[in-house]
């Protein structure tokens, strides 16, 4: 699903360098990357999911090495192939609950809104219990409830790979649990996969994988990469 | 709809009161000169048109513009009267066809007009329902006194007392009303017309009463003799003329001696024109002759001088306003830069932020320019009772 070889980021006017020999995540797997603050874990989400384009090395998405894409093409395929749920939800304020669930559809004229879309948008408004608060705007709701319109938003499309930034960042333990519950079984549901980045080890029951950047060293450019961890891919 | 739109459109819903003060603020600052361009063309216009259908004005002397307005919209009457005479010479001179105008009085606030009938056919006035007025007490309503005081041939208008505590004042007239005026989009569609003989009535120089000859009241007669009776307070004048009254109204003295406060004189051709002017700007002492279209073109030369000032200044406002929209537009923009870096993570082009962006801004000033236009139509079609009332003072 996921293929990463030979693959350097710089930020530019900075001395951080993420650089990755290999790294592959299957179809289907849940990783969680796990590290302090710093340690390049949503560098690498971005590069995964087009944000970001790497200095060289590829990033093969099923068969799509999307470092090669063009902007438009790199966009239209992080749209139709990929789910983001961020840290602190990024709902747009100005728009109800529904409609920030069809976002992607709204800014992006490739997607198109069909009846089976908005059927599936109600059903997993209801899976993820928030069906009777999609006429809400943002700031009616509870941030756990925002965080599952956030997860409605990167899911209403069935995209085969979903990324989530800290998803559980700003929540009480007992809606941590009811968050990666719901990612778990909708990621299951759909037969996703899912990569989430995390710096609370409290919450990696459940993964696949985890894949911890503390082990490896984030240096400037100047300096040596180090090797990654045996049988978890490598990250330097 | 496309997505950039929809997102827009909710994005200006929901900032709905902030969105209206943008929209206000593009609105005032572009009616403003707008309105004032719109109110001194239509001034332009009226005034001129008007003016340049007058040929020539003659009235008492003293300002020039009163005067032509007085002529020309029935505004405010000179100071001084004109002799009826002045008239009746001017039209035995054969220079030009002079066409009297009395107007000191009103009914229900509208002025009445005493003049010929020659006023009607000069300003080529047609009637809507009814005839001209041709007896004493006789009148003639413009379009839009008969439609305000929904009057009409066969009713009756009283005209207005001057002061209410003068008891010993002159007493109101009841008009006979015999036909409605076309409406024409001038002053005299606010005025109502009557016979100069009917106007002098009205100012008390002509009256009605019983037949003195035969009323054996002594309370009633003063003094009687061979060659005049004198009555007492007790015989009041008629109130209202009526056939069977008509005959009883007289005047007391020389009618060339009457009061007029404008004659519009008609002359066939520029050289009688001329000559015209002369006598008067030569012999005339208490008279002046003028052009209403030169009077107007020179008010109007200051007005837009003045004009010239305003939209300077509104250039610097509108420039001013300009600027602060800049800096709210740049402050927004700023404040929503993570919700643009959302919607670029979320696979939106560059490209469509930038045309959502800049659709509300289309948006804002759609709805600014349809309020503008909105109000610009309205003001089109209330020009010209509102300038009245700016201007004319009515």
């Amino acid at each position: 699903m996921i293929d990463l070889r030979q693959l350097v980021f710089r930020y530019p006017n900075s001395p951080f360098t993420l650089a990755i020999d290999s790294l592959q995540i299957a179809h289907g797997e849940k990783v969680a990357f796990v590290g302090p603050s710093g340690s390049g874990k949503t560098t690498l989400l971005n590069l995964i999911a087009g944000i970001h384009t790497p200095h060289s090395g590829t990033v093969r998405i099923s068969e799509t090495d999307i470092a090669r894409l063009a902007d438009s093409a790199r966009r239209n395929f992080r749209i139709a192939h990929i789910g983001m749920v961020f840290q602190q939800f990024e709902l747009l304020p100005y728009l109800r609950a529904r409609d920030n669930i069809r976002l992607p559809f709204l800014i992006n004229q490739t997607l198109g809104w069909s009846t089976d879309l908005a059927e599936r948008l109600e059903q997993l408004a209801a899976a993820l219990g928030i069906a009777d608060k999609l006429h809400r705007f943002p700031a009616e709701l509870s941030q756990g409830e925002q965080q599952r319109v956030a997860i409605a938003r990167a899911l209403v499309h069935s995209p085969p790979l979903l990324l989530a930034d800290e998803p559980t960042g700003n929540l009480d333990p007992a809606n941590k649990r009811n968050i990666l519950r719901l990612l778990f079984e909708q990621v299951a549901a759909q037969a996703g996969t899912l990569v989430v980045v995390t710096h609370d080890l409290g919450i990696l029951e459940g993964f696949d994988r985890v894949i911890d950047f503390t082990q490896f060293q984030v240096t400037t450019r100047q300096e040596t990469i180090a090797p990654a961890a045996a049988g978890q891919g490598s990250v330097a | 709809m496309s997505g950039w739109l929809e997102l827009a459109l909710r994005y200006i819903a929901f900032h709905r009161w902030k969105t209206a003060l943008m929209v206000l603020a593009i609105f005032l600052t572009t009616l403003l000169p707008m309105a004032v361009r719109l109110l001194l063309n239509e001034f332009e216009r009226s005034l001129l048109a008007r003016a340049k259908a007058t040929p020539l004005v003659v009235g008492p002397k003293g300002s020039g513009l009163d005067l032509t307005l007085h002529a020309i919209h029935f505004r405010t009457p000179p100071k001084d009267n004109l002799r009826y005479g002045e008239c009746l010479e001017i039209q035995e001179s054969g220079r030009a066809l002079a066409i009297p105008l009395f107007q000191r009085f009103t009914a229900a606030k509208f002025p009445v007009v005493g003049t010929s009938i020659e006023y009607l056919e000069f300003r080529r006035l047609k009637f809507k329902i009814g005839r001209s007025f041709a007896l004493l007490g006789e009148c003639v309503l413009g379009s839009e006194v008969a439609r305000q005081l929904q009057l009409a041939p066969d009713n009756q208008l009283l005209t207005d007392r001057e002061n209410v505590l003068d008891i010993a004042g002159l007493y109101p007239l009841k008009l006979q009303i015999v036909g409605v005026l076309e409406p024409t989009g001038s002053a005299d569609d606010r005025a109502v017309f009557v016979d100069l003989r009917t106007a002098w009535v009205v100012a008390g120089l002509g009256h009605g009463h019983q037949d003195l000859a035969s009323e054996t009241d002594e309370g009633k007669i003063l003094a009687r003799s061979d060659e005049k009776i004198i009555a007492s307070a007790a015989v009041l004048p008629y109130t209202e003329i009526t056939d069977a009254n008509r005959d009883s109204f007289h005047f007391h003295g020389s009618e060339s001696e009457f009061p007029i406060t404008a004659i519009i004189a008609v002359p066939p051709d520029q050289r009688a024109a001329d000559l015209l002017t002369a006598d008067y700007v030569v012999a005339s002492q208490t008279a002046q002759i003028l052009s209403p279209r030169q009077t107007i073109e020179e008010l109007l030369s200051v007005v837009f001088r003045v004009q010239q000032f305003f939209d300077a200044n509104a250039v610097l406002v509108f420039i001013a306003t300009g600027l602060l929209l800049i800096l709210v537009v740049l402050l927004s923009l700023k404040l929503r830069a993570d919700e643009m870096r959302t919607m670029f993570k979320l696979g939106c082009s560059r490209g469509t932020i930038g045309l959502l962006q800049s659709g509300e801004l289309v948006i804002v000033f759609l709805l600014a320019g349809l309020l503008l236009a909105a109000a610009l139509s309205l003001l089109h079609v209330f020009a010209g009772p509102l300038l009245d009332w700016l201007l004319l003072g009515r």
